[in-house]
């Protein structure tokens, strides 16, 4: 009997020892993490922000609007984007605003006017706590979806009646390509992230102002301007370091001579605190 | 395999006559050895298995190569950490053997030393939970568990070094509690040493 005992215990041993190491190794080499959770609801809830595969997932909310009515949304967005997109018979205009962007400091908040048809818009969202409002004509449903997800980001925005933009990305990879743009002030920031920015200008009177601001990273950016724009072009170099390309050729500074007087005027400029920015300006 | 399954059986069972047979037997240090890779081997993939796998599983990324370098330096640090644990807590414990009269050689004590590990045959036989456990319920159980192989493991070595040196139970226990006592003065004079304040 004791030897049974003793051989039932040799064997539990063994089988202790391969299956020790058998099971993880094999769940290891598969990549499976099993149930992949943690048990407190606010470790989940705050992991999960970062969490892309969650963020693909939709927040969808049909609303039905019997008048031109506001719509808040409380969403918090941890280093994404916020993707608003409406279905295709809405006529009038949509007005997205963003109520408050906390945590990195800036309070500013912007207004986005899309004419009808449009199918979607993408916002850069900074981080945490982000009140949406939207503005929608009545006798229309809205579908609304939020999609917030981490890492690379895809925006694309015609710009034509922004009065203002300013896209900060935090974290991450973002191509932002804006067209048409007719803005008086746009900024493009960019930190701790590879940052790839296209913008085109389209013909306007007045003047305006484009800033690139990289904090951190990479910032890649290049800028169509029309040829009746008159251009100042100046760089802001503390801590990192601009590449700047007028044309095809690298310079430092560029200056219109007779920018003064001139019925659309673009001044653009790039400060470079940290990082790297290689910016090309074409007319 | 028969006699190793006995003889494993005994150690947990039996740890005064195994520490016999073996002292008899002049089984060499090797069966120490692949006891202390083994042991430590299956802990550091289930350390892996939790503390990487899980963890990029719950932020929802997969970075291969930050996963390899990780698994690898878990599995290297935990198998070279117990192989240096046992050659120096194995040499402590002869050294206080001796100074208590006993009669082992030193190659005898880190053969019953490793002996220490054997138990943690357990955390294998629970290893497939982990797998439907959260990350932190996996990490408490491996804690409960290593913690409950490391006491018996204690038992077994107190009871097979007594024999391996002829001594009573209380005087091995006095040689362990010195061995513990020592290792514990160093683990907190080193940070004095280097002015962490306690």
């Amino acid at each position: 009997m004791d030897d049974i005992l003793l051989k039932i215990l040799g064997v539990l041993v063994i089988a202790g020892y391969v299956i020790g190491i058998a099971v993880p190794a094999y769940l290891i080499s598969t990549n499976n993490p099993g149930n992949a959770t943690l048990p407190f609801n606010e470790f989940i809830k705050l992991f999960n922000m970062h969490k892309g595969k969650e963020f693909k997932e939709v927040e969808e909310k049909t609303v039905n609007i019997t008048g031109w009515e506001k719509i808040y949304l409380d969403l918090t967005i941890i280093s994404g984007y916020l993707k608003i997109t409406t279905s295709n018979d809405i006529k009038g205009k949509i007005i997205v605003k963003l109520l408050s962007v906390s945590e990195t400091g800036s309070t500013d908040s912007y207004s986005i006017n899309i004419d009808d048809a449009k199918e979607k818009i993408e916002i850069i969202a900074k981080n945490h706590g982000v009140g949406v409002e939207i503005l929608v004509p009545k006798d229309k449903t809205l579908v609304i979806n939020s999609v917030v997800k981490d890492g690379a980001s895809n925006i694309e925005i015609d710009g034509e009646t922004l009065s203002k933009l300013e896209l900060s990305i935090i974290d991450g990879l973002a191509l932002a390509k804006i067209n048409n743009l007719e803005s008086s002030k746009v900024v493009i920031r960019n930190s701790d992230s590879a940052t790839f920015a296209e913008l085109s200008y389209k013909y306007f009177t007045g003047k305006s102002r484009l800033t690139y601001e990289c904090m951190g990273g990479m910032l890649s950016a290049k800028t169509y301007v029309d040829q009746k724009t008159k251009l100042l072009i100046t760089t802001y170099d503390q801590g990192g370091y601009t590449h700047l390309f007028f044309n095809g050729k690298p310079i430092n500074y560029y200056s219109d001579p007779d920018y003064d007087i001139a019925e659309s005027f673009l001044s653009i400029e790039i400060r470079t605190y940290d990082g790297y920015a290689n910016v090309g300006i074409e007319r | 395999m028969i006699i190793l399954l006995d003889y494993i059986g005994m150690i947990l069972a039996s740890p005064r006559t195994i520490a016999k047979i073996l002292i008899a037997e002049r089984r060499s240090i090797l069966w120490g050895f692949i006891t202390v890779i083994s042991a430590s081997l299956m802990l550091s993939v289930n350390l892996g298995y939790i503390l990487i796998v899980k963890t990029l599983g719950i932020l929802g990324i997969a970075i291969p190569f930050m996963k390899s370098v990780s698994i690898i330096a878990i599995v290297l640090g935990t198998v070279v950490g117990s192989i240096i644990a046992w050659l120096l807590l194995g040499l402590l414990l002869y050294a206080f053997d001796k100074a208590l009269d006993g009669k082992a050689s030193l190659e005898n004590i880190l053969l019953v030393y490793s002996f220490q590990w054997i138990p943690l045959f357990i955390v294998g036989l629970v290893s497939p939970v982990f797998y439907y456990l959260d990350m932190v319920s996996s990490i408490l159980l491996l804690t409960l568990v290593t913690i409950i192989a490391l006491l018996w493991g204690y038992i077994i070595v107190l009871i097979a070094n007594a024999e391996a040196n002829g001594f009573s139970l209380a005087r091995s226990f006095i040689a362990s509690i010195l061995q513990l006592f020592m290792v514990f003065s160093v683990i907190v004079y080193i940070p004095v040493l280097l002015g962490v304040k306690i």
